[in-house]
């Protein structure tokens, strides 16, 4: 089977999902319902699949283009989805994940084809390095929807203004917990991500990974304080926030000062 | 259709000395179950019997008063009632059906859209199912009802949100700490107030108490009533090293709760997020408390707003559900319509060919 079959079989497949949820969280059923999330699990397992076609195609791993790039971090929310588990998947960021899954696949149609990270000399390092990074990023950019959910969360108990729809969004410490378990992935990944930098043809990009480890202690400490009671949910909703924007700014202002996107941290 | 009777009281119809009278309790209804089952003309009854309504419904031949029979229950039963009997409000035929949806929504209580009815309803059903009083048309009717009541909890907010203070503040501390299994209560005050607030939240889950009060006889009392721990008042602060949640209900003419008092055990528990229920008027919690990160006060105002704001969303959402009751309501029609079609087919045809 193409490619392009799997990938737009895929796309149909999440967009099912999207509706069905969508069409649920008109009766406030956030729970997906057993059709729905099979039709979720078996997009998971087209957009699997056409990634490996994707990578057979291009001879390395499929994160080549933007619009890679794209299809690439939204099977990373959707790998998400299915493993952070029930608290992410039965709220409304967990429906709105099908949607934007949807979204991006989309919109890396609409990316015309070309640019993105250099097409260098193939090596198993820079793809695991590449999609490590990747994955570290669709994680802690989960963590800060899930933190922006908590703020607004505790903006509306702190101020008592309890819309009908606050009714849907899970506890504060659920949002919380599933914040803090995003970013420890997230950070695990990225240590990943930067050591394998390092076993690069070239060596790694001294910037870049000069800022993304200042990034890794950031989060670290953050995660530290956390655990320690030391800092508030609603700090650590606020900082994983902030820290994620640092870090997709950083990154687009090396990538920009460099001409290109380059292969990542 | 008028083969579905109904005959009832309720919280609208009659007051609470009137409704004792024909209440039954749950060994009555198995008897007069039974009893019904043996009469002539009856093919299924079932009987729901609450703190708020007395109702007996039946599938019975238009020819049998269903009133006069209820008195001769009552007789069986040895209840001195047969006046009471009289005002029971008479149901037939598509009201039945229309009223029964209603009962089970929600749309009849005394608080509209309380569920505890539903569960009220399905156990009438299941104890006339036990003795065998549902026939095929009571069973339809009132999975029907169930479904129905399903629908409109699910899209619309008739049973959404608690409509008294003490149920508010449960879902409040519902939405900080999702299960309120592993939190721990503070309780200052031994009154009534506290104590329903209390066991609102034991009834959700609820395992640490430590209850306080002026009078430690009181506390004990209280705390021994709900299955809790008591402290002297001299030595709360230092149960809030370890609480979740603190309840302030107390008739105290100053705030119990106070900052300037608390700012060392404050430091010391970190920053888990504290919520502060104040029920107490004069208040009893330094409303300064809630400038702290992770600290959420709700004062007995902010709470009754609340109950207040949920009551008229029920009340607000009242036409949507009763045009889904309708809709179940057709639909049930129609479907004792075609079997009644199909069973007098079946008769003017004879018995069916082989």
């Amino acid at each position: 089977m193409s490619g392009g079959v799997v990938y737009w079989g895929c796309a149909v497949a999440y967009a099912a999902a999207a509706a069905m949820g969508l069409y649920r969280m008109r009766s406030r059923l956030f729970r997906p319902g057993v059709v729905q999330f099979a039709a979720f699990v078996g997009a998971l397992g087209l957009h699997t699949w056409y990634l490996m076609i994707r990578g057979r195609e291009v001879g390395r791993c499929p994160v080549t283009t933007y619009g890679d790039i794209m299809v690439f971090v939204a099977w990373s929310l959707a790998v998400a989805y299915v493993l952070v588990g029930p608290v992410y998947r039965f709220t409304i960021p967990g429906v709105l994940t099908a949607p934007m899954v949807v979204l991006l696949l989309l919109v890396s149609l609409a990316i015309p084809p070309g640019g993105g990270p250099s097409k260098g000399e193939i090596s198993a390092a820079v793809e695991f390095h590449a999609s490590s990074s990747l994955l570290a990023y669709g994680a802690l950019g989960l963590a800060c929807v899930t933190g922006l959910f908590y703020l607004i969360h505790d903006h509306c108990i702190r101020t008592k203004r309890l819309q009908a729809w606050f009714e849907n969004l899970p506890p504060l410490h659920d949002l919380a917990r599933v914040n803090r378990d995003l970013m420890l992935y997230g950070l695990g990944l990225m240590t990943v991500g930067i050591a394998s930098g390092f076993f690069t043809p070239g060596g790694p990009n001294h910037a870049k990974t000069a800022c993304f480890f200042v990034m890794w202690v950031l989060y670290a400490a953050l995660l530290a304080a956390s655990a320690a009671n030391r800092i508030s949910g609603r700090r650590t909703a606020l900082l994983s926030s902030l820290l994620f924007a640092a870090m997709i700014l950083s990154f687009w202002t090396l990538s920009f000062a460099r001409g290109g996107m380059g292969h990542g941290p | 259709m008028r083969e579905l009777v109904c005959l009832g009281i309720s919280h609208h119809d009659a007051h609470v000395s009137v409704r004792e009278r024909l209440a039954l309790s749950p060994g009555e209804v198995e008897r007069a179950l039974v009893w019904l089952r043996e009469r002539n003309g009856i093919s299924g009854t079932a009987i729901l019997s609450t703190c708020n309504r007395a109702e007996f419904y039946a599938v019975a031949d238009p020819a049998i008063d269903f009133r006069q029979l209820l008195g001769e229950l009552f007789e069986f039963l040895k209840r001195p009632s047969p006046h009471e009997i009289g005002q029971l409000r008479s149901l037939v035929g598509r009201e039945v059906v229309e009223h029964l949806f209603r009962v089970a929504s929600g749309l009849e209580s005394m608080v509209i859209g309380e569920t505890e009815i539903l569960g009220q309803m399905k156990q009438a059903y299941g104890e006339a199912h036990r003795l065998g009083t549902v026939s095929k048309v009571l069973h339809r009717l009132f999975q029907s009802a169930f479904r129905a009541a399903k629908e409109v909890r699910h899209k619309t907010e008739v049973t959404r949100g608690g409509v008294s203070v003490a149920a508010v503040a449960v879902e409040l501390a519902e939405k900080i700490f999702g299960s309120l299994g592993e939190c721990r209560v503070v309780l200052i005050g031994a009154g009534d107030t506290g104590e329903k607030t209390a066991r609102a939240m034991f009834s959700r889950g609820l395992q640490g108490l430590v209850v306080t009060n002026r009078t430690f006889e009181r506390a004990v009392e209280l705390a021994d009533r709900l299955g809790g721990a008591a402290v002297p008042l001299s030595e709360w602060r230092w149960e809030l090293l370890f609480a979740d949640i603190v309840v302030a209900a107390t008739a105290a003419e100053q705030a119990v709760v106070r900052e300037d008092e608390l700012g060392e055990v404050l430091k010391r528990r970190g920053r888990r997020s504290l919520f502060l229920i104040d029920l107490s008027v004069p208040r009893g919690i330094d409303p300064g408390l809630a400038r702290h990160d992770g600290v959420y006060l709700y004062n007995v105002d902010d709470l009754q707003g609340i109950a207040d704001q949920h009551l008229a969303d029920r009340q607000g959402a009242i036409t949507t559900a009763e045009a889904i009751l309708e809709r179940h309501a057709n639909e049930f029609v129609s479907w004792r319509e075609a079997e009644r079609r199909r069973s007098e087919g079946g008769m003017a045809g004879g018995p069916p060919r082989e």
